[in-house]
């Protein structure tokens, strides 16, 4: 039973790859365009230059963001109301409004009104505000999802409280937001190609300056889908990974 | 082991924002080794006994328990779940009670040997029964030895094998010793179980509950001279 089901999955995995490869082979033919991916040697420092850059920006703007949610998160949750209440306008009209006009917005207020010229910076800075609110509704799904019979059986165990945050909601939290956050990572790797808008040389950009050069549109973007995937496709794995390891909720 | 209670009240904030008051003036003061406490659902057995064990604060009045130490035990999901059965018997003695790795480990083994629970232990609550979790978290409340367990309907979420095993734990630790304050539905083991018993109560025209009848076990469920009590038991045990 498990060995034909098995055995199901992979033909039928082989048969939808084999469709998409088709699909795209017929656009090809259609275009008539030859394959030439010559240019992926030619350019190979400036190609691998853009992906670092896409990966640094993207670390960057992970941690970052990651401060910036949980403490958007810790202040919606607080007692602070004035506080509260900016952190729910910040979280509402940065998930409300497209990345692209808070790109182009911010460009211009970090840029122009705060004076930072640095495109790296501000690239981070931005891809970090707007992702900081995704990460907060990640970390307040998981505050709310705690249950409180836990944290009355961390009084009734006889911990204090610095223990019952260290031993109990810590670790509950991280196993219900991590997985999430792992996605959450992955989305900001896709999202930071928007950032060629403003010309930060990262691997989008990159792309696109070769291909105004060569013409070659089609390989470069496959090929630059293929180096989002290699990134993109572990990330999904290790979330998957850790969805199944942190799965105790029962 | 004595416990007092002294004119007694509690309320909530209820949904509307408004007060709402569960427990009103309970008076209680008498030894006991094994108290069972019954009534009807919502009459505030729960928020007593989390008032007793220290769980939560009274908004009136005063409780004294004499007792050293106490263990708690809830109705379900009281294991944290992100621990094995085995590490939440130990990491609690050994953060708490500082007992060394080695000795909390032994302590805990020793427990979850004689019920029957080793082979279980590296098992996070998910991958176990409800019966076996309850039975882990008797054990977690008495492995660092209170005078005093609490127990907040720790069969009402089982089915009927799991009830019994459950409740065998309980009369097994009695025999050596252990007092108890249980709030159950199961009427047989409260009468038979307990030495006395308690009837948590809304009297007529009242707005809280109290005691409306507390007594050896035996004379509550025989000879109960409370009407309201009366009424209830009649109604409950006539299946
Ligand atoms: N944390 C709380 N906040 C607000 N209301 C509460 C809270 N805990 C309990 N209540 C209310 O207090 C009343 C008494 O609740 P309690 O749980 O003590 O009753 P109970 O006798 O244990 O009932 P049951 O047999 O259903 O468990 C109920 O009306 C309940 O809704
Ligand atoms: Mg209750």
């Amino acid at each position: 039973m498990v060995l034909r089901s098995n055995l199901t999955k992979t033909l039928n995995a082989f048969l939808a790859s084999l469709l998409v490869i088709i699909l795209v082979w017929i656009s090809v033919l259609r275009l008539g365009v030859a394959f030439d991916f010559s240019f992926v040697v030619e350019f190979r420092q400036r190609i691998w230059q853009g992906f670092l850059m896409t990966v640094a920006i993207s670390l960057a703007g992970f941690v970052l963001s990651l401060f910036i949610g949980i403490v958007a998160a810790l202040l919606q949750n607080g007692k602070i109301l004035f506080l509260k209440y900016i952190s729910i306008i910040y979280i509402n009209f940065i998930r409300g409004t497209p990345l692209i006009m808070q790109i182009y917005l911010f460009y211009y207020i970090i840029g122009t009104a705060w004076g930072v010229e640095n495109r790296f910076l501000s690239g981070v800075l931005i891809l970090s505000i707007f992702e900081g609110a995704y990460i907060a509704e990640i970390i307040r799904g998981g505050i709310q999802g705690l249950d409180p019979t836990q944290l009355e059986a961390a009084k009734a165990v006889g911990f204090s409280r610095s223990q019952t945050v260290k031993l109990v909601v810590i670790p509950q939290l991280v196993a219900r937001t991590l997985p999430p956050l792992v996605g959450q990572f992955s989305s900001i790797i896709k999202d930071s190609s928007l950032l060629s808008i403003i010309a930060v040389i990262e691997l989008t950009q990159t792309m696109r300056e070769i291909s105004a050069l060569n013409f070659r549109l089609f390989e470069s973007y496959l090929f630059l889908g293929l180096l989002y995937l290699c990134l993109t496709i572990p990330l999904a794995m290790i979330g998957k990974a850790l969805e199944r390891y942190y799965n105790f909720e029962g | 082991m004595r416990i007092k209670i002294k004119n007694l009240s509690h309320s909530f904030i209820g949904n509307d924002g408004k007060m709402k008051r569960v427990l009103s003036h309970v008076d209680f003061d008498d030894d006991i080794s094994t108290l069972s406490l019954i009534g009807p659902s919502g009459g505030g057995k729960s928020t007593l006994l989390r008032i007793l064990g220290g769980l939560i604060t009274p908004t009136e009045g005063e409780v004294y328990v004499e007792c050293k130490s106490t263990g708690f035990v809830f109705q379900q999901n009281g294991l944290f779940k992100h621990w094995t059965g085995l590490e939440n018997i130990t990491i609690p003695l050994e953060k708490v009670y500082g007992y060394t790795h080695d000795e909390a480990d032994d302590r805990a083994k020793e427990l979850l040997d004689r019920f029957g629970l080793l082979k279980d232990a590296s098992k996070r609550p998910s991958q176990l029964s409800g019966g076996q979790q309850q039975r882990i978290a008797i054990a977690r409340a008495v492995a660092s030895r209170p005078d005093l367990l609490f127990l907040d309907e720790p069969t009402s979420a089982l089915d009927p094998e799991y009830t019994v095993e459950v409740l065998d734990m309980i009369d097994e630790l009695k025999d050596e010793g252990l007092n108890f304050v249980i709030v159950t539905h199961e009427m047989g083991f409260a009468k038979q179980a307990c030495e006395k018993t308690g009837f948590l109560g809304y009297p007529p025209n009242s707005h809280g509950a109290r005691f409306l009848e507390v007594g050896k076990s035996k004379d509550v469920f025989e000879n109960p001279k409370d009407p309201l009590v009366k009424g209830f038991l009649d109604k409950i045990l006539m299946w």
